[in-house]
């Protein structure tokens, strides 16, 4: 009836937090991410879920997204992975992501290669650690969908954002290369050897799952609304301060301002050497007077 | 030999520290963009496609990734680190790539009517303990909430005040007054959430409720339609809607004492009714009336369960000689008598084990107060037989009393009343009663 029947006054304090959880925030935390099987997924398609970490009904996201947004409504995740598999898109991966509960990027990966986790034999990161990202080549600079992609994995794979980390607890390595049109993803745990100085040796050991993707369709977002989803709210960016200045050997400046002073009521520092003492004036006075009669 | 062994052990130091710190330096063209607060790194180098089949390429592949991870672990640990709990931890900086967002910022909210005033008033927030000291109950109790402490519709003794009415009920007007005090919260807080929102808070019995009614919805379908320049009086209705029902005239309670002349008037007015000739009731209409609930009584009630009974033994087109029936004198009017039967079927059932329909041949004024007052052509559903001469039963308005037995008659008896012919009766199939205006007939 009106727009206040969508107001839903909480009942109790688990209800309010489990809404003020899910209401925009100033500084957002980790999105998480849904990850979902189409109608007809081969082998391929399911181990490679399965490996990178559902239920819903959805058909095909390029086409409607509506249940996909529906989805994401519900369980409050703004990324998503889907996997399908038909005779015209072989083992398929669309990486998505939301903005606002809505579409923003949605890019179609076909698995060319798979090697699973089971069947490299090394032993593996623990589940949980932050993984370091790198990306090599230079399609991930020049093209625009490359770069997008780029972006989206990050998103997808960078983990919570800590303050700190643990040296010794940098392990897992996620590499993704475009080559020759090609994307090859791969996962390796590294070894920190020891080395001359303070920073270790790294020697790599391939875990994890593989991948050989090739780039298939996308759906990416206007510049516009890209630019609106990339909006930071005013109080997150770092409050100028003003009034301060730094000259050319690095020492800080700032300018005081003050009020009119009575100069002659200043209170400074008293040196007693200065002082002028009683006898010296009036002998000088006695000075003056005697030169004045002198005349 | 032993200078050539010290110069070789120097050269081989000096070859072997420089061989770790080069097993710690990469070499690239371009410099990798680093985002340690991602812990990312971005090569840009171009990479030669070289014709690799399989276990070459991912050798390849491996060594590249390697070199990165070389060139990203040494940006980590430049940064600053501290030791927290045995391990040493590195200080990463806020990162830097630009990632979109989840959802939009939140917008501020507007202040709401009492941080308004509180910040005009220059009010703070005192932080206050979450539990109180009752003394009644000699325990913690919270401040507010469920079982809070000092509630005061929970007293079981209240002293009534000088002022105050010793009939009222001061438990109800505590419970009156806190039912009051949060409608009126509800309230603000709507008017809270609409003027953040710049919409308006709808008219009291309109704020949302979980389910609304259907008088709820009918009740803002009305005031909407009534909030128009015109109070809704030139509002079109829809195809198929009906009228509304709660437009009734609302009665005016004027002042007691003001308008002298208006009240002479409104005096006068009333003497003049009480004072005329004219019948009070238009018999016609009472008349048809009841009927009308007769009809409606009888047909639901006896249709439902005779009809399988009566249906095998009645032709479908119904004429009256199949019936016994009898004629009942009603009402009598200056000019014309009226006229109505009622239907004897065969073999019905009682509504009751035991009652019976009688029909009144004689009205009958009560002397008691529990007694029932009967007029013609009534029909009595006798509940008791208590007494031989005095009974016990209901009219069709349901009211119920005693009355004499001479008065009524049983409707299943078979004997026919003296009366003229019958001729105009019919009956239409679902058994309604077809009232006939006949000459004065004598009885």
């Amino acid at each position: 009836m009106t727009q206040l029947d969508n107001v839903v006054k909480p009942k109790s304090k688990r209800s309010k937090r489990f809404l003020d959880s899910r209401a925009p925030k100033l500084s957002e935390d980790l999105k998480s991410a849904m990850i979902m099987k189409g109608g007809n997924t081969s082998l391929t398609v399911t181990q490679a879920l399965k490996d990178l970490v559902s239920h819903p009904n959805i058909t095909r996201p390029f086409e409607d997204s509506t249940s996909l947004e529906f989805f994401s409504k519900k369980t409050d995740s703004s990324l998503f992975l889907f996997g399908s598999h038909n005779k015209k898109r072989p083992n398929n991966l669309i990486f998505g992501r939301l903005f606002d509960f809505h579409v923003l990027d949605m890019i179609e990966l076909g698995i060319e290669k798979y090697v699973s986790l089971s069947d490299i034999k090394a032993s593996k990161c623990p589940e949980g650690t932050k993984p370091m990202l790198v990306f090599a080549g230079e399609a991930f600079d020049i093209d625009n969908e490359h770069k997008r992609l780029k972006s989206l994995l990050i998103d997808f794979f960078r983990g919570p954002t800590v303050p700190a980390v643990r040296l010794a607890g940098l392990e897992h390595v996620l590499n993704f290369t475009a080559l020759d049109g090609k994307i090859f993803m791969r996962s390796y745990r590294c070894l920190l050897k020891k080395s001359g100085c303070r920073t270790p040796r790294i020697e790599l050991e391939e875990i994890g799952p593989s991948f050989d993707l090739v780039l298939r369709r996308t759906h990416l977002a206007s510049d516009d609304l890209y630019k609106l989803a990339h909006r930071q709210p005013k109080a997150l960016k770092p409050k100028k301060k003003k009034n301060i200045s730094h000259d050319a050997f690095g020492t800080k400046l700032g300018r005081v301002h003050m009020q009119k002073q009575d100069l002659s009521k200043l209170h400074t520092r008293k040196m007693k050497g200065l002082r002028k003492r009683r006898g010296a004036v009036v002998d000088g006075e006695q000075d003056i007077e005697e030169l004045l009669t002198a005349l | 030999m032993a200078a050539c062994s010290v110069e070789e052990l120097l050269a081989k130091a000096e070859q072997d520290e420089a061989e770790k710190l080069r097993s710690v330096t990469v070499h690239k063209e371009l410099d990798l963009e680093f985002d340690v607060g991602n812990l990312l790194a971005c090569d840009k180098n171009r990479i030669e496609s070289r014709d690799l089949g399989g276990q070459r390429r991912d050798d390849f592949l491996q060594s590249l990734a390697r070199d990165n991870t070389q060139l990203l672990v040494n940006e980590i640990w430049k940064q600053p680190t501290e030791r927290v709990e045995e391990a040493i931890v590195a200080k990463l900086p806020e990162p830097t790539t630009p990632l979109p967002r989840e959802k939009p910022p939140p917008k501020r909210k507007p202040p709401t009517k009492w941080e308004q005033f509180a910040k005009l008033k220059g009010i703070q927030k005192k932080k206050k303990t979450n539990l109180v000291w009752d003394e009644n109950a000699k325990e913690w109790k919270r401040r507010w909430g469920y079982q809070r402490a000092r509630d005061d519709t929970k007293d079981w003794l209240v002293e009534v005040p000088e002022t105050a009415d010793p009939n009222e009920d001061q438990f109800a007007k505590r419970v009156k007054a806190k039912k009051e005090r949060v409608a009126k919260n509800e309230l603000n807080r709507l008017r809270n959430i609409a003027r953040a929102q710049k919409i308006k808070v709808p008219g009291v019995g309109l704020t949302p409720v979980a389910q609304q009614s259907k008088d709820d919805l009918s009740r803002a379908v009305s005031v909407a339609k009534h909030s128009t320049a015109s109070v809704g009086m030139f509002q079109d209705r829809l195809p198929k809607e009906k009228p509304p029902k709660n437009t009734g005239k609302r009665r005016k309670f004027g002042p007691l004492i003001g308008d002298f002349s208006s009240e002479r008037q409104k005096q006068l007015e009333l003497l003049k009714i009480m004072d005329s000739k004219r019948p009070k009731l238009d018999i016609t209409k009472a008349v048809n009336k009841q009927m009308r609930e007769e009809d409606r009584e009888e047909a639901a009630a006896s249709a439902r369960r005779e009809r399988e009974s009566l249906e095998e033994s009645l032709a479908p087109v119904c004429k009256c000689q199949i019936f016994k029936m009898q004629r009942i004198y009603m009402h009598s009017h200056e000019h014309f008598e009226v006229f109505t039967t009622v239907l004897a079927p065969q073999g019905r059932y009682r509504y009751r084990a035991g009652a019976e329909k009688m029909v009144v041949v004689h009205s009958y004024r009560p002397h008691w107060p529990d007694e029932l007052e009967l007029s013609l052509g009534d029909v009595i559903l006798v509940l008791s037989k208590h007494e031989e001469e005095r009974w016990f039963g209901r009219r069709q308005h349901g009211q119920q009393g005693y009355f004499p037995a001479s008065c009524v008659m049983e409707l299943s008896q078979q004997k026919s009343l003296q009366t003229g012919g019958v001729g105009f009766l019919e009956l239409d199939p679902d058994w309604r009663l077809k009232v006939w205006m006949c000459q004065p007939l004598l009885i």
